[in-house]
């Protein structure tokens, strides 16, 4: 799938990106850098999104792209590289988050001062993070992709290869199920 | 009254409604309190997932975490090498307090000769020998307590004399090591803080060897702890909690595990 017309500021341009993904596939690893520093950010960004842990977010990204360095070479022809790039991290959280059941919630996703937030604040937060887990991945992805990236329906679509209508459910879907966990009602079918 | 879906309310939340659709949302929420209460909800939702998913480490860590990238590769590997040689008997956690290392550039040959390799031979050999000194503040015995003195003036001064290559992860490793000697002169829990933010940053380049990933975790736990004894807060409990977590799963010897759990208990109170 290509990226879609209406933003582009997250995909590589598609003529260089295919010319990197041929030079990596080759063993050229300066171009397989290349491919890195574009998405980095973003998929940095994504796996603190899914894990809500600095360590865990740079343990998903690392792990990332060292599967894909590894896995480069079985890249369709045609396909791009980031919605593939973004699968990879989506499996890895998963098995992540396997790892991480029954941990406490940790609330340490921003700088916290004493005074900065009042304490119903706090257990907001805290709410939204105990219910953030029961999320399918996929739901965990499209959420993170509209708040994190700000992303459209269209390109979250195309980001994780599946209809805008899909992304439409997801997203509804993930929110009814916070709401419900905050107090909301009852949470959406599955 | 039928009431709005969630599909529409979150549709309408992300500005992604067809413009008439638009429109009907907007006279239904005017003439309905139960649909403008949940709106508003998810509004602030909304806000509460900006803030708990969405960070943003900077260009200097995401250059550091590219370095580590191609270090995953072994071109930094083979530049600087930071593991301790095969012949080296000492077990694990009392390594650090051996003093310096053999030169981790001699392990091999440099890929390309001249002057500049001597040159950052030379600058890498120095700041190895500054970050095992910063390391064996937190190995050189048991974790200390937030009272006590942690008596790491001098390696932290130590590091701050290195020279590194710039962009290599060592600088990364440098920097917090000057953020964790700031943060011993200031005594304050922000700057704590900052000093725990770098050695997060500091962590993905010294995955390579057990031992030096486990004097990072020692640091940032250590960093963690005291921002939170400084000043405690949920935050800095949920966070110092989290590092010690980290600490005790490569703890090096059971009488670090133990001063650790010790540190995990005051963290429950």
């Amino acid at each position: 799938m290509s990226a879609p017309k209406s933003h582009t500021r997250i995909w590589m341009d598609e003529g260089v990106e295919v010319e990197r993904v041929r030079a990596a596939q080759r063993g050229d690893d300066a171009a397989f850098r290349e491919l890195a520093r574009h998405h980095l950010r973003h998929v940095y960004r994504l796996a603190f999104a899914l894990t809500r842990d600095r360590d865990d977010a740079t343990e998903l990204t690392a792990e990332t792209f060292e599967r894909a360095r590894a896995g480069i070479k079985g890249l369709p022809p045609g396909k791009r590289f980031f919605p593939w790039l973004l699968r990879i991290t989506r499996n890895l959280s998963v098995t992540l988050a396997r790892r991480r059941a029954g941990e406490p919630v940790l609330v340490n996703a921003r700088a916290w001062k004493p005074g900065d937030a009042a304490p119903e604040d706090v257990e907001a937060e805290l709410r939204v993070l105990r219910a953030l887990p029961e999320l399918r991945p996929d739901e965990q992805m499209a959420l993170a992709l509209r708040v994190v990236e700000r992303l459209s329906y269209e390109e979250i679509a195309a980001l994780l290869d599946h209809t805008v209508a899909v992304t439409i459910a997801r997203l509804s879907s993930a929110r009814g199920l916070l709401l419900a966990r905050d107090g909301g009602g009852e949470a959406p079918e599955p | 009254m039928i009431h709005l879906t969630l599909q529409q309310i979150s549709s309408y939340i992300d500005a992604e409604l067809p413009e008439a659709s638009v429109e009907l949302v907007r006279l239904h929420l005017s003439a309905c309190a139960e649909c403008t209460e949940r709106f508003a909800r998810m509004e602030e939702q909304e806000a509460i997932l900006a803030r708990v998913l969405t960070i943003d480490p900077g260009p200097e860590f995401f250059e550091g975490l590219l370095d580590d990238l191609s270090g995953r590769k072994g071109d930094f590997r083979k530049r600087a090498k930071r593991k301790p040689p095969a012949a080296d008997p000492a077990p694990r956690g009392e390594r650090a307090s051996q003093g310096p290392r053999p030169d981790p550039a001699a392990d091999g040959p440099p890929r390309r000769g001249g002057s500049i390799w001597i040159a950052v031979a030379l600058a890498l050999i120095a700041a190895s020998l500054a970050v095992i000194a910063v390391r064996r503040a937190p190995h050189a015995s048991a974790p200390r307590t937030p009272d006590g003195s942690p008596g790491a003036g001098a390696p932290f001064a130590a590091a701050r004399g290195a020279t590194a290559e710039r962009g290599d992860p060592l600088t990364v490793l440098e920097s917090a090591a000057h953020m964790s000697s700031d943060a011993e002169r200031s005594g304050t829990a922000p700057a704590f803080d900052a000093a725990a933010e770098a050695w997060t940053r500091a962590l993905p380049s010294l995955r390579d060897d057990p031992a030096e990933e486990a004097a990072g975790r020692a640091e940032l736990m250590e960093a963690r702890y005291r921002a939170w004894a400084l000043e405690p807060s949920p935050a800095r409990r949920a966070a110092a909690t989290g590092a010690v977590r980290g600490y005790l799963v490569v703890a090096p010897s059971d009488a670090q595990r133990d001063s650790a759990w010790a540190w995990l208990a005051r963290l429950k109170r």
